[in-house]
This record gives structure tokens, sequence and C-alpha cells, in this order.
């Protein structure tokens, strides 16, 4: 038989209100596994914070702080410099936020706290849309995307979080997803270590709001990042660029034609996303000094 | 020591007495000498915490409640666009039970713009669940922020002191600046819960059902009944150890009076100054100030007004298609004294406007002139 | 004094210290998935029936010695599998269809050559009731080892001076050392099972071992050549396959120089050839009836020999050997139009008016072997139309009681890995017939999809549930979820070095490359413990395995049946649909 593997406590558990298959929920397990019990956690309206738990249950086992919508930045910032005036130097305080709460209506006090390098960890967890109140449009919702209030397509793009925060020369910015949970918590276990504001941008399919099949989570994450759509990579000081997955550099065809909010798309608007795709993509190589694959030719 | 200072040094020189231990704030006329001096402060040392420039007044009120929730001493202060910039974290606070002290500079709110000394902006927060204490002079000021931590941090409710644009902001005054051992033994280091406790984590401020909301609400206000009391026993206490007391209103000559003003802030002097020349003339004017003004002190004003046969309430603040907002809450206060009171409002000052001593006396004669009071403010302008 | 409501921390704003657990979210669904493990197409296409998931998954961890341990549970012959076998796992493999099979043949071998370990026994009711295994090839070899881990009390019988058959005597160094031989030998007679060597039987002796052990195991081989007839065959420098690879382990090989040629196309065939060029022919052809495409020889064993240049002449076949006095001088060819007829038997159609010579100081008739029953033939010893020992399939039980036979005795076309399954299958069916459980006599509970292979381990220790009939197919994973690492390719000798001698052309994979190989399987159906479902479960409802040996398990309280569990297995364990 086996050595029985040691596996350290869970940090989240069940019995929470989530949507089956729910990637924000598994995002903030994951999130708050790689933490550990030794933080403080800050959420604001979102599902997470429903997920979090309705009085008096909680779901997850860490001191958590319910903050206003637009304040996940400050909030955090505030707890963490009393726990430094209390002398409390090895806890961690990590937000959560939603796409709506980072993108949207928290951007200019997470740029304040970014511009001052507040020593938190900010995990926005982005389902490209207010979720929590249906589906609505919000400027992390790509392009052509269905949501209940973009019915005929977003013709907006979707905003560029990671280059805003590099803006701001944080020590830490980096992108991951729930199809890549060691990737993941090795970014938090990183960000744990580093002082002040570090930055994580988590993509969280929602089955509910993307229309997908109820176990496709894990599967549209995992295409998003090998169709270079949502590429896995790191930001130092605003300007380090490192990637951290090798991708296999599928057509976007393979991520779009899994969720139904894209059904309505034509081979143009594919195209497009396809071209802006492969635009991107090449620019986060050349900023991450990668050979350029054409050169060969 | 005695010192020459304005209302916005007072308020620095008390809130560095109080030590702190996080301050966020932003800058705006006429608050910014608070926060320029709180942050010469920081840079000589004398400040103790961590001063947050934050790049927002809602940013500022987020991190103080979130800091005071953690269990440290937190201060900001702001004004007029900035305190309502700040109004859903003012709920937030409150309903978060912190101990946030704040200094709020009255001042006009736009549109129109302007930058003198009107109370509509603090009044406009009255119902956020703070409590108001409105400052005659910068030594009031200090001394009411002093009292604010203490308070605050025994109600847990959060208050803010509020002193006017210009008249107390800027001017300066002979002002007598506590010594740290007083303040000190006065103001015990900071107590307050630590909401991220480790040892024993909870979810703080999860959804709660309609039945759970109301039974919270019904407790802060009980809190802050119960805050009546101990804004009295602090003020008494203050008294005891810096030989000056305020208390929650203040009555002057009211008993026998035919007439009694009711005034708050500035206004107040003024008015002092009147009803001194007035009394030299065999006039019986009384004076009625009010320095707490949430919670509402009713048992205190029933007091000294339930028999009082007129009142002149002289107020820089409107709630525009209603009336000044103290002769409201002083009118609702009353409405049940035995002998109806005629109460009119005044508005004087609005804007910032000088509220002069003959605009005072051109008031104590309308409101003697007529028998009965009306239900409708009368504005009082220059001649 | 206490202090009043208003004013306790605990009281005046919500906070949750309770547990959402209060929630039993499992009630939201009536589906949820279930962990069972399932078959693998390799261990589906592997005649021996080795566990390749599991072993593979001790290897891909460094933990050869456990990968051995895993291979001995069903074959008694993992170093020599690891050289000569030919694999038909890897073809099945579902990571060919990705970037590449595993090269599991090679990581038999290192786990063979590496690692260390002992059978693992069976079983104990066989003590006292003994058998006797005659031939001591894999076949043989695999009886006695089942036997004795069974329990029973085993006599191996071989004509000739060692054991192993064609292993020991005829296939070549360069393929299989004799050290490698020697080291699973060793492990096998590590069971206690006593040798005669040189001790030949024939029908009366048949008689006297069933008195004496009441079972016995044929395992005799194919040891006659089969050879078109033609003019020339006597002449001297004219010899069968096996004759010339005999003869050249036995260091008496006859004189080579000056051209070889080769005749058949099958793996033997290629031996000869390179076994030629090595002993000096200054060129080798090897000729045969079928096209380049029907050659049965493994094709990366002829692209090697092309390698070391071999040539190949295919679609002819041989009318004479051409002599000069006594010795051979050459053969005459015919094309060869076709091989077999549309009932698809073995049935050479050549083009009669055309003809081609080809000279050669040495001839090799590489055409195929058959079994050579002696005096054993005979009312109750049926052979069948091709010659072999006629048995019931899923026994082995021949015409006499008591007697069961197997491996190329009973026919081909055989291999090494036929003739180990052969032996295993006879050895559980003789354990039935010695110990009176009849339910044994077909291994049917651990048939591997249906059989014929079957897990001799699962028949007597099963340790899971895993369901043997359901086979992870390639469709049946995710290709988001799969890395890209090909193979990197075998080393082998150069093919200047490998043609200087008989040293293994094969270089073996070190500890690292072993595991670097073996971390690219993708353990089909099986568990690794990768806690993949564990992890991505929204719900935290995946139970991990516990100490009472339990596997991972759904919650039923609170697992919601989303079914991200099973999206994410990689190997294909977690899964909706049929009853646990």
């Amino acid at each position: 038989m086996e050595p029985l593997k040691s596996r350290p406590p869970e940090v989240m558990g069940s019995g929470h209100s989530a949507c089956p298959g729910c990637g924000a929920a598994l995002g903030m397990k994951l999130v708050l596994q790689a933490l550990g019990p030794r933080a403080v956690v800050v959420v604001i309206p979102s599902c997470v914070s429903v997920i979090a738990g309705p009085y008096p249950f909680a779901a997850a086992r860490v001191p958590m702080f319910h903050a206003a919508f637009e304040i996940a930045a400050p909030a955090a910032a505030g707890i963490a410099n009393a726990l430094k005036v209390q002398g409390v130097e090895d806890v961690p305080v990590l937000a959560f936020a939603g796409d709506g709460g980072t993108f949207d209506i928290g951007l200019q006090s997470l740029s304040g706290a970014a511009d001052r390098n507040e020593n938190i960890i900010y995990v926005c967890v982005d389902n490209e849309g207010y979720m929590n109140t249906g589906v609505q449009v919000s400027s992390a919702t790509p392009r052509f995307t269905w949501t209940g209030t973009t019915p005929t397509g977003n013709t907006r793009r979707k905003k560029q979080i990671m280059e805003i925060m590099a803006a701001h020369r944080i020590p830490y910015a980096a992108t991951a997803t729930i199809a890549f949970p060691e990737d993941l918590a090795a970014k938090v276990r990183r960000a744990k270590e580093l002082k002040g504001t570090r930055f994580i941008h988590l993509l969280s399919p929602c089955p509910t709001g993307w229309k997908t099949a109820e176990d496709a989570s894990p599967k549209v994450a995992a295409a998003a990042v090998e169709t270079n759509l949502f590429p896995l990579y790191e930001i130092e000081d605003g300007l380090k660029h490192t990637l951290t997955h090798r991708s296999q550099g599928l057509p976007v065809e393979r991520y779009l034609s899994l969720q139904g909010r894209y059904a309505h798309l034509g081979p143009g608007e594919i195209e497009a996303v396809q071209a802006e795709v492969d635009r991107a993509w090449a620019e986060l190589r050349r900023r991450a000094g990668e050979p350029d694959p054409q050169a060969s030719r | 020591m005695r010192r020459f200072l304005t209302g916005n040094q007072a308020v620095a020189e008390a809130v560095r007495l109080c030590r702190p231990g996080v301050v966020a704030a932003y800058p705006i006329t006429p608050q910014t000498p608070i926060y320029e001096k709180l942050s010469e402060m920081e840079a000589s040392g004398e400040l103790s915490g961590i001063m947050m420039r934050t790049e927002s007044e809602h940013s500022a009120m987020a991190a103080c409640l979130s800091a005071s929730l953690t269990g440290v001493r937190t201060f900001t202060a702001t004004s007029s666009q900035g305190l309502a910039l700040m109004h859903e974290m003012l709920h937030f606070a409150s309903g978060g039970r912190t101990a946030v002290v704040m200094a709020c500079v009255n001042r006009s709110l736009a549109l129109p713009w302007a930058f003198w000394s009107d109370q509509t902006d603090s009044l406009s927060q009255r119902d956020t669940g703070w409590l108001q204490l409105y400052a005659e002079d910068n030594q009031e000021a200090l001394d009411s922020i002093i009292q604010a931590f203490r308070i605050a941090e025994e109600v847990l409710l959060p208050c803010m002191v509020v002193t006017e644009a210009n008249f107390i902001s800027h001017f300066m005054e002979p002002v007598e600046v506590p010594d740290q051992e007083q303040v000190d033994s006065f103001l015990p280091p900071v107590s307050l819960p630590r909401r991220f406790d480790l040892d024993n984590p909870g979810y703080v401020g999860p959804v709660v059902d309609q039945v759970q909301y109301r039974e919270f609400r019904a407790l802060s206000q009980e809190a802050m009944t119960l805050s009546l009391e101990v804004a009295r026993r602090v003020d008494r206490d203050f008294r005891e150890v810096f030989g000056r007391g305020y208390g929650l209103i203040e009555a002057v000559e009211v008993e026998g009076a035919e007439l009694v003003l009711v005034t708050t802030a500035t206004i107040t002097s003024t008015a002092r100054h009147v009803l001194k020349k007035l009394k030299a003339q065999g006039r019986r004017i009384g004076l009625v100030k009010i320095r707490l003004f949430r919670p509402f002190p009713t048992a205190a004003l029933r007091a000294v007004l339930d028999q009082a046969p007129r009142i002149a309430v002289i107020e820089r603040n409107l709630s525009l298609g209603r009336e000044g907002i103290f002769c409201s809450e002083l009118k609702a206060a009353l409405c049940h004294s035995p002998v109806r009171p005629q109460i009119q409002g005044y508005l004087a000052g609005i804007g910032g406007t000088d509220v002069t001593p003959e605009m005072i006396e051109r008031i104590i004669g309308h409101a003697l002139s007529r028998p009965e009071a009306g239900d409708e403010p009368i504005w009082i302008r220059e001649e | 004094m206490s202090k009043p409501r208003c004013l306790d921390p605990e009281l005046i704003i919500p906070i949750s210290r309770g547990s959402t657990r209060v929630f039993k979210t499992g009630a939201w669904t009536d589906r949820q998935p279930f962990h069972r493990e399932k078959l693998s197409p390799c261990r589906a296409a592997c005649p021996v029936g080795n566990d390749i998931p599991r072993a593979l998954t001790k290897a891909a961890a460094g933990d050869l010695d456990g990968a051995l341990a895993v291979f001995l549970q069903e074959n008694p012959l993992p170093g020599v599998c690891g050289r000569v076998c030919l694999h038909p796992c890897q073809p099945e493999c579902n990571r060919a269809q990705w970037d590449g099979t595993v090269q599991v043949r090679a990581l038999e071998r290192a786990a063979a050559d590496l690692g260390r370990a002992l059978p693992p026994p069976l079983s104990d009711s066989g003590r006292g009731k003994p058998a006797a295994v005659v031939g001591s090839g894999p076949a043989g070899l695999a009886a006695a080892f089942h036997l004795a881990r069974l329990g029973h009390p085993v006599d191996l019988y071989e004509a000739r001076s060692s054991l192993g058959g064609v292993l020991s005597s005829a296939i070549p160094d360069f393929r299989l050392p004799a050290q490698a031989l020697e080291r699973d030998l060793e492990r096998i007679l590590g069971l206690g099972i006593k040798v005669h060597l040189e001790t030949r039987l024939d029908r009366a002796g048949l008689k006297e071992l069933l008195e004496s052990r009441r079972a016995v195991f044929l395992a005799l081989g194919a040891g006659r050549a089969r050879v078109p007839e033609m003019e020339g065959l006597g002449l001297k420098g004219v010899l069968t396959g096996l004759e010339f690879l005999e003869a050249a382990k036995a260091g008496t090989p006859p004189p080579v120089t000056g051209r070889a040629l080769i005749i058949g196309g099958g793996n033997v065939a290629l031996d000869a050839a390179l076994t030629a060029r090595r002993l000096g022919a200054e060129e080798v052809i090897l000729a045969c009836l079928e096209s380049r495409e029907e050659m049965p020889a493994l094709e990366e064993e002829v692209e090697l020999a092309l390698e070391e240049g071999i040539e190949i002449r295919p679609r002819l076949g041989p009318r004479e050997v051409l002599g000069r006095e006594d010795r051979v001088a050459g053969v005459r060819f015919s094309p060869c139009r076709s091989v077999f007829d549309s009932e698809g038997l073995f049935n050479p159609v050549l083009d009669q008016g055309r003809t081609l010579e080809l000279e050669a100081g040495l001839v090799v008739l590489a055409t195929g072997q058959e079994p050579d029953l002696g005096d054993l033939a005979g009312p109750e010893l049926a052979s069948t139309p091709r010659g072999g020992l006629q048995v019931v399939p899923e026994t082995l039980a021949a015409g006499m009681p008591g007697v069961f036979a197997g491996g190329d005795l009973t026919g081909g076309p055989g291999s090494v890995a036929l003739a180990l399954a052969a032996g295993k299958r006879a050895a559980v069916s003789i354990h039935a017939y010695l110990t009176g459980r009849s339910e044994l006599r077909v291994p049917d509970p651990a048939l591997l999809a249906g059989g014929p292979g079957f897990s001799i381990q699962r028949l007597f220790r099963p340790e899971t549930d895993q369901d043997l009939r359901r086979v992870v197919a390639f469709q049946d994973l995710e290709p988001l979820f799969l890395d890209h690492r090909p193979s990197r390719p075998l080393e082998l000798l150069a093919p200047a070095e490998r043609r200087a001698g008989f040293r293994e052309a094969a270089l073996p994979l070190s500890h690292d490359r072993a595991r670097e190989e073996a971390g690219r399987c993708f353990n089909c159906g099986t568990c690794t413990g990768c806690d993949r479902c564990l992890l991505f479960c929204p719900d935290s409802s995946v139970r991990p395995p516990g100490e009472e040996g339990q596997g991972y398990c759904l919650d039923p309280d609170f697992c919601k049946g989303c079914g991200v569990c099973a999206q994410v297995c990689i190997r294909g364990v977690v899964g909706f649909g049929e009853e646990p």
C-alpha cells in the first residue's frame, strides 16, 4: 500500500453556494490553499463574497473581510498597514476582487494602492463580466462576447489590465488560471515572498455566464492558454516579462467553440480575434525576449 | 503650552498627541493644512503610525475603517466634495462599528463652486451613523479631537469633529496645546477589538437576512443612545484633566428669556457678543449652543427649551426643499413640549457669508416682532 | 461589570464563525461521478498482461525497484522482453496518437537491468502438489515461474545444457546478451525450481512423469526448420536459420566470406543477416518472398539492418540452391507475385518464367520453424494441421489427462510474449487441476479486455476493483490537458560499431532518461494519486485515499455533480456512467 501522502489541511471547504463547476470558486480555493491560513483576506461584492458564506457560516478558515465593491485594494492596504503598526510582519493580506471590481469601479483605488506600492497581494478573479448580478458586460469582457447587456456582441475590447498594472512598476504581476494549478500556486507563493503591491490576474471561467457545460471550466481555461489568448507570464518591476508556460499555439477557434457566448461568431469575427491574439502574443514574446519563431524562415 | 495656531494646526496637534496608528487622507481646500502639517510631523518623526496618502477620500475612509477593524487608532480629515465622496464609506464605517475619528472642515458643496464655510456638507451626512461634534473655536476643535478618540473607542462608533472653513480652519487664535503626558493620562493606548484574528478566524461582514439586519441596526441605535452618556462623561473627565469642558450643549441665560437663540459653531461666538450687549440694555435674550449633533441631545435640549416661548435658530446650512437642518431637528425634538415654543428658522451665512452682530440683532428683532413663527425659513442677507 | 450588548464586539457586527458544511450541497444533484480504474490499451495488447501503467508510475517516480516488482507480477523475463519483445503495446499506446508512443520495451529493460526486486508470491495452496515443466524456453520458464509462485514444487526439464531455449541458444548477443538472460533466470530459479538439464523427454518419459507428478506442461518449442523443397539443400555452406544462429552463439560459426545470402523475411532472417555481417561477410543480401511492407520482421529492426549495409531484395522466391562441387555457390530465384492467397493462407505464387541468380558463399534459410514432436505424437496427443500439438485454447489441456502444452509447440506464429502468456495460462490451469479448484480453470475474472491476456496477480491477489473490461481510448483523454513531450530517440551503437562485433546494439536508458520517458506515460486507466480530481474540485468534495486503503471517493454530502473531476482526470479513472 502506498504511504499516505501528507496534504496540508484545506483552507476552503464544502457546502458553499457556488454554481456547480464554478471557476471562481476553484480559483478561490487554489489561491487560499497556496496562501495558507495565516493571512487576512479581503473580499468584495462579487460571486466570491457570496461563496464565502452567509451569516453565520463561512466557507474558508481564514480571517476574511467583506469590504465594499470598489475598495478591495485600499481596504487590504489599511489592514496591512494596521498589522504593521501592531508589529505583525509575517501575515500577508490578500484581496480578491472580480473583474468588475478591478477593471471598472475599483480601478482608481487599485491604481492608487499600486502607486503607493501598498504591501498587499491583489487577485483579480476574472470571469469577464458582472456575473454575480446576472451576466452584464464589464471592461474585462472581450470583443464580440454575448452578455445580458451586449446581446448582439460586445463592441469594446478587453482592457489590458496587466499592462496597466505594469505601468505602475509594481514589483510583481502575473497571469494565472485555474487550469494550471501548480503554476497558480507557485505564483501565489512567489507573491508571498515579496513585499509591495503584487497583482495576479486569474482567469476563472464561469459556466453560467460563458454558457459552457458545468464540467468545462478547466478545459476552457486550458484552451485560453493554449491558444495564446491568455498567456501565462510574469512581469517584475513593470518591465521584465517572463513566460511561465510553453503553449501549444492552437487556433483560437479551439477556445471560442467551447462557449455558447461565442456561438454567434462568424468567420470574419473569428479571424479578427485570431489576428489580435497573434499580434498580442508576438508583442508579449518580444517583451519576454523570446526568439522570433518566424525569424528562421 | 500656549500657542498661536489656526484651527487646522490645532487639529493637527491634537491628532499627534493622540498617537494614531494609521492616518489616511487626501487634500482638499480648506483641509489641506491639516494634511500637510501631519505630513511634516510624519517626516520629522513626531507623528506615530503610518500615513497613507491616498488617491481619493473614498479610499482614505476605506483604508481607515479597515485599519480600525484591524484594531488600530485611525484618523482622516476632509471637507465638502471629499466628504460627499466618502458618503458610502461613512455608512460602512458606522455599520462596521469602527472607531475612526475624522475632522471635517465645513465648506460649500458644488455646484456652484465655492470654498467658504457652509455646514450643509457635514449635516447631509447626519444619517450615516457617525457622531458629530460642532466646534465653536480653535481650542474647542483641538479638545474635541482628543475627546472624540476616547468616545469613539468606547462606544465603537465613528466620530467627526466639525469646524468651519476659514473662520476656524485658517484663523489664528491663542490655543492651549496640552502636553503628551496629560493626553496619555486621558486617552489610554488603543484597545479596539482585533477583527482579523488568526487564532479564531471569522468572516467579517457576510450577507445577513432582513431580521438580522434589523437587529444589528437596533444595536447601533442603542450604542448611539449610550454615547450621549459617554460623551457627557468624557467631557467631564476632560474638564478634570485639562480644566476645560464644553458639555453636549451649552445654555446661556435661558431662564426667563423672552427669546432664545439656538446656534452652532462660530455663529455662537458672534451671538454671545450680541447677547452681552443686549443684556447691558436690559434685554432678556438667551442662547443655546448645540455642540453634539449626533446623537441628537433631545433630553438636554428639552430640559432648557421646553418652556421657551420663542426660539430663533440661526444656521449656516439648508436642506433644499425644507429648511435649515438644526431647525428641523430642534422642532422635532420639541414637538412634545407642553408649551409650544414658536420656533423660527433663520438662514444666515449660507455659502460662507458673514454673520455679523447687526444681522443677529436684526434676527432678534424680527423674531420678537411676530406673534407666531412661520413654517418656512427666513433668509438673512446683508442690508 | 459586563458590557452592554450594544458594545459587545462579538454581537455588534456579523462575523461568521460557523462552517458552510451545514449546507449539504450534495442534494443539488442525483448524479455524481465515481472513481474506478480501467484498462490501458497497452496492457490490453500485451499478451503477458504486464500492468504497464502501474509499472511506469513507479518508474516515473524514480522507483525502478517498484517498477520491476510490478513487471514480475506477470512476467518472469522482463530483461529478455525488454530487448526482444515485438512490443505490441507500443502501437496501441494512446500517446502514439499524441506525440509518439512511450518506449515501453526500453523501460521494461531499464527496470530489469537497474531495478532490484523479487517475484511476489501468489499463494501457498500449491504446496505439496508437484508439477513438471518440460522445455525451458519462455513458455516453460513462465509456467515454472507462476507455478512456483502458487506454491507448487516444480521440476523443470531441459534437453540442452543450459536454460532458456532459443533465448540462450540462438538469439544473438547483440540483441540479447547472456548476462541479461542470466539476471532473469536467477530470479526465476530463486523460487526454488528444480532444474534437470540435458534431459530429453520421450513418450516413455512422459508416462513416468505423469505418474509421479500428475501434471506436466509441455513447452518443447518449434525446433525444426521449415524449408521449401528444392535442390541443393545438402550443399556445404547451406544452413537453416536456427542452425546458423545457434552455431554463431555457441562460438562455432561456419566460415563466412564474400557474400552471405539470407532467405526469409522475419526476425530470424534479419538476425541471421546481421550475424553474417558481424562474422565477416563482405556483403549481405536478405531475400524474401514478401514486399518490404509485408515483411514480418519489425520495421525498426529492418531500418537498423539497412543502416549496417544489409541489402534487402524483396519479392524473391528461392527455386534452387546452386553449388560448385559440394559447396554452395548461390541461389536461383524467381520473382514472387504474391505470398498469401485469397483466404489468407501462405501460398506463394512465383513467376516461374523469370529467374535471377545470386552468388553467395553462405546461404541461410530462415523460412520458419515448426514443432518437432518426436515420438510424443499419437492418438492421445493429436497434432494440428500445421504440425503443432492440439490443446483446448482456454485451458491448454492436451489430449492426455494431466498433460498441458503451450508456446510454439502448439502452433505459431509465435513470439516470446505469446509463449510467456501460454506458460502463465498453463500454470493457472494446472493449479486448478491439481488443487481441484475448477473455478480457476479459466482465468475469466482476470481477463484483460476480454482476453486472451489476463492478470495472474489480479486472479490471486486482487488489490483494487479495477474494471479490466473497459479500455481507456485516446478519445477519452482531453488533449487540452496533455503536454507536448516527444520522446528522445533511443540510443544505439553507431552502425560501424555495431557491425564490428556482437556487443549489445541497443544502449541502455540511464536512471534519468528512464524516469523522463516513464513520465511520458499517461497511465491510462490507472490512478497514480496525482490528486487532480481533488485539486480541481470547486467544492472540496473529493476525499483522498484513506487509511483503510480505500481510493479517492466523492463526498455524497457535498458533491454537486458538476463533473469537473471526471473532466480533469487525464487517465480516464474518474467518470460518470455505469454503475461502479
